[in-house]
């Protein structure tokens, strides 16, 4: 895989502006009309064709194909969050996609094609939050009788539902599993053989879909299965759930530059007490605090690139419990600034903040992570 | 079932404060010992006698009536403008036999007992609204909106206005034909400015009033009007020609009115199942006598409304946060994380406490400002803007108590999230809510200024 440069990054980030400027947002400028399936697939499928993708050229350029290498885990970042500059959830598809691409790789599970998109899903999560202290300790090293009771409940789909979102079709599941040593495994699972329930109904990501699913006891469903040791799935999943929170963050931040945008665009513009509603300390405040989250997620972002931070989950995970909860209030205000308009659906300010809610309720709640890094400081 | 929760001691263990203070002598029982009683029955038995008979026949009602409906009725399909589903049919038909239609009038004219009206309209609304709101925020708003169009008509005080349009009305609803009201005040071009007097000083109305034989032509625009396009009766506000926002005149237009119709109804973030309609009036014919109050008389009636429509929002604000809590409080009881149902968890208690704290706070704040008789400005602005941020809070952690489940709508909190934005913008966003209660005060805080020159 050849080596990512500094002065690469300019002209692939000017290309998936391109990308954004031409594909993505013909499809979404009308914020009260959704993108089908069949539209976020074609975006999928040019995403693969740019490379912004992992499409086993082995360029190190694609999204999450090289995340040992501080400089593509920082370009990673950055494409996510120009994508949501202007579509979250087109962004956070394209994050997912990455992610289980990267894991099919590193499992040894790499479908024969990979120029042709993968209908595979993945759902990282176990059925509630993250299976509060225990998966931390797991990572650490330092799990106890009680953690593996709470991880073998966590894991167990064959009881419980766990949700994820995913806006392709897809056959077959990439989901973990705790196996009867204690290790965390990963299987790939048969679609059909699941029970599963998609909900049309969910709080954002209108493009997507959210899922729930659970084993069939009578079907098989498990069409491969790893067999790896504990420090190997430690290893793996620590780097998983780092990228993820990179990820995660990073769509946040696009996606309040996005509402900051729209906001300053709209105060400028309107009139109200006899003056543009920008000139208002009252709006002056909500502005300054979008602005501000901005500033304060790129800086997080970056450092959450470096070797440290990206190899310490306790320190991601509080900077993306405090990074959502700014970016959701961020939103918030960026919606107050419109009144009345702001809340309907043409204007599109709403759905930022729906997606934003969205962000932070996944993969982790800010409570939840809160509990997940004092474990990981506990186990130090 | 379990005696005790995780953390805490059986209600019967020794160590139970309820059951260590039950065995001190008879007068320290007396000023400290006592039952605990569920949330919602503890602040009903604070109400006078004949309110908690109100608050418990508007929670059956709502639970009855208008919960079930709720998660369908937030997606049902957009409909064109002046159609409506069949829940919403069955609702309002349902609401208007029960009286919620028509309880801004002792009966016989309306449905509110004469005893009941010794107590404030405003709070009567605000145990409404709760009620209501809790249940589902887009039926409640499509039932609570016609209360807020007939209150310029009850405020101006007109006895010929309000026999000719509340009185029938009202008639029509109780037999179960629901009758609406819908209030016009926000303008494209002007959605503050039509809340607060500093604005309307620049403001140019869209809405226009132009003298003609017997009455009046109105040419404009109003948007974002809840229920507009459903309600019979809408109180317009209109400038007269020529003249600025303190022309302000209130117009009753009846539906079928040559030239007025609803052009379009908004898709909203939230309190889907009502709707909110920009009308447009070309050439509308208004008589003298459809005048309510009197010319020039719009502004004052505008602002008086509002004083009275605030804490209902403010209570309408806590309804949606009490319904987020009560949901998830419901989901923390029964799913089970390792074996366990989650409510035994601290971090989901703590949680809990809080948005029981909050929604207590913000009860407490509505009900002591809402017994006065008059309203204030000052109170009603900062119970509003102060539940509807709290609310959002409450919805947050409701939220985020369901984990990676509180996307999901069927699990209501994000449903109740989306309804509560909402009261952070309407009856006049929060920053002007600010402003107004700083109005409220400003002789005040000029005469301090006076003292210290």
């Amino acid at each position: 895989m050849s080596s990512l440069k500094k002065e690469d990054l300019e002209p692939i980030q000017d290309q998936v502006k391109r990308f954004v400027e031409q594909d993505i947002k013909p499809i979404v400028s009308l914020h009260e009309v959704v993108a089908t399936p069949s539209q976020v697939e074609s975006l999928l499928e040019s995403a693969l064709e740019m490379g912004v993708l992992d499409a086993g050229f082995e360029m190190g350029i694609s999204i999450w194909e090289n995340p040992k290498d501080p400089l593509s885990r920082l370009l990673s970042t950055q494409l996510l969050s120009l994508i949501a500059e202007t579509n979250a959830g087109i962004a956070y598809q394209c994050h997912q996609y990455a992610l289980t691409q990267w894991l099919r790789h590193t499992l040894g599970l790499t479908k024969e094609n990979a120029e042709t998109l993968d209908n595979t899903a993945i759902s990282m999560q176990g059925h509630y939050g993250l299976a509060r202290y225990s998966l931390a300790n797991y990572l650490k090293g330092k799990t106890t009788q009680d953690d593996i009771v709470v991880l073998r409940d966590y894991f167990n789909a064959s009881e419980s539902t766990p949700c994820y979102v995913h806006g392709l079709n897809w056959d077959t599941l990439l989901a973990p599993t705790l196996d009867k040593n204690g290790v965390i495994q990963w299987q790939l699972l048969a679609a059909d053989s699941l029970n599963r329930t998609e909900h049309k109904y969910s709080h954002g990501f209108d493009e997507l879909s959210t899922w729930q699913w659970s084993r069939n006891t009578i079907k098989q469903s498990v069409i491969s299965e790893t067999s790896i040791i504990h420090e190997e799935s430690k290893q793996l999943l620590t780097h998983l759930y780092a990228m993820n929170t990179l990820g995660l963050m990073s769509i946040a931040h696009g996606s309040v530059k996005h509402a900051l945008n729209m906001a300053k665009d709209y105060c400028s513009i309107r009139v109200q007490g006899g003056k543009t509603v920008i000139n208002h300390p009252a709006v002056q405040t909500l502005i300054s605090q979008v602005s501000y989250f901005i500033h304060m997620a790129n800086t997080q972002v970056q450092s959450a690139c470096t070797k440290s931070a990206f190899e310490d989950l306790g320190i991601l995970s509080l900077m993306r419990s405090n990074l959502h909860t700014e970016a959701c209030q961020a939103a918030n205000n960026a919606l107050q600034c419109f009144g009345g308009i702001g809340y309907m659906q043409d204007n599109g300010i709403e759905k930022v903040v729906r997606d934003n809610n969205q962000l932070r309720l996944l993969n982790g709640t800010p409570t939840e992570l809160k509990l997940f890094a004092a474990a990981w400081e506990n186990c130090a | 079932m379990r005696e005790f929760l995780d953390g805490h001691v059986a209600f019967n263990d020794s160590l139970s404060p309820f059951k260590a203070i039950s065995k001190l002598s008879r007068a320290s029982r007396a000023v400290s010992h006592y039952t605990p009683r569920n949330l919602w029955d503890e602040d009903t038995l604070k109400l006078p006698k004949s309110l908690q008979i109100h608050r418990r026949n508007l929670r059956e009602f709502a639970q009855s009536t208008l919960a079930p409906a709720a998660l369908s009725g937030d997606c049902a399909p957009h409909l064109p403008v002046g159609e409506t589903h069949s829940e919403l049919d069955y609702i309002l038909a349902s609401a208007g036999k029960s009286g919620m239609l028509s309880d801004q009038l002792p009966s016989p004219w309306g449905a509110t007992k004469a005893i009941n009206f010794r107590h404030s309209l405003v709070l009567q609304g605000c145990l409404k609204t709760e009620e209501l709101f809790s249940a589902c925020a887009g039926y409640g708003l499509a039932i609570s909106a016609s209360g807020l169009g007939s209150l310029p008509i009850l405020l101006s005080g007109n006895l010929s206005s309000i026999r000719r349009f509340m009185v029938p009305a009202y008639k029509a609803s109780l037999q179960g034909d629901a009758q609406l009201f819908a209030f016009a005040i926000t303008e494209p071009g002007a959605g503050s400015d039509a809340e607060e007097g500093h604005g309307a000083k620049y403001a140019k109305p869209s809405v226009v009033a132009k003298k003609c034989t017997g009455g009046w032509k109105l040419n404009g625009r109003k948007c974002f009007i809840s229920g507009g396009d459903i309600a019979q009766n809408i109180t317009v506000f209109a400038a007269l020609e020529g003249e600025g926002m303190e022309s302000w005149t209130c117009f009753l237009v009846e539906k079928g009115t040559p030239g007025f119709k609803a052009v379009r109804n908004e898709l909203k973030m939230g309190q889907r199942a009502s709707t909110a309609s920009e009308l447009e009036f070309c050439d509308v014919y208004v008589p003298d006598a459809n005048i309510i109050g009197e010319l020039r008389q719009g502004w004052a009636l505008n602002r008086a409304t509002l004083n009275y429509s605030r804490m209902p929002v403010a209570a309408i604000a806590l309804g949606i946060a009490r319904g987020a809590m009560e949901s998830v409080i419901n989901f923390a009881c029964h799913y089970q994380v390792a074996g366990k149902a989650l409510i035994n968890y601290q971090e989901i208690q703590l949680q809990v406490a809080q948005m029981i704290a909050e929604t207590s706070a913000m009860r407490s704040l509505i009900w002591q400002n809402a017994e006065a008789m008059v309203p204030r400005q000052g109170k009603a602005s900062m119970a509003k803007f102060y539940c509807s941020d709290a609310a959002i809070r409450v919805c947050d952690i409701a939220m985020d108590i369901l984990g990676n489940q509180g996307v999901l709508h069927k699990n209501n909190a994000e449903k109740c999230f989306r309804d509560a934005r909402l009261t952070q913008i309407y009856e006049g966003t929060n920053q002007i809510n600010r402003l107004a209660v700083i109005e409220e005060y400003q002789n005040e805080f000029l005469t301090l200024g006076e003292k210290v020159k």
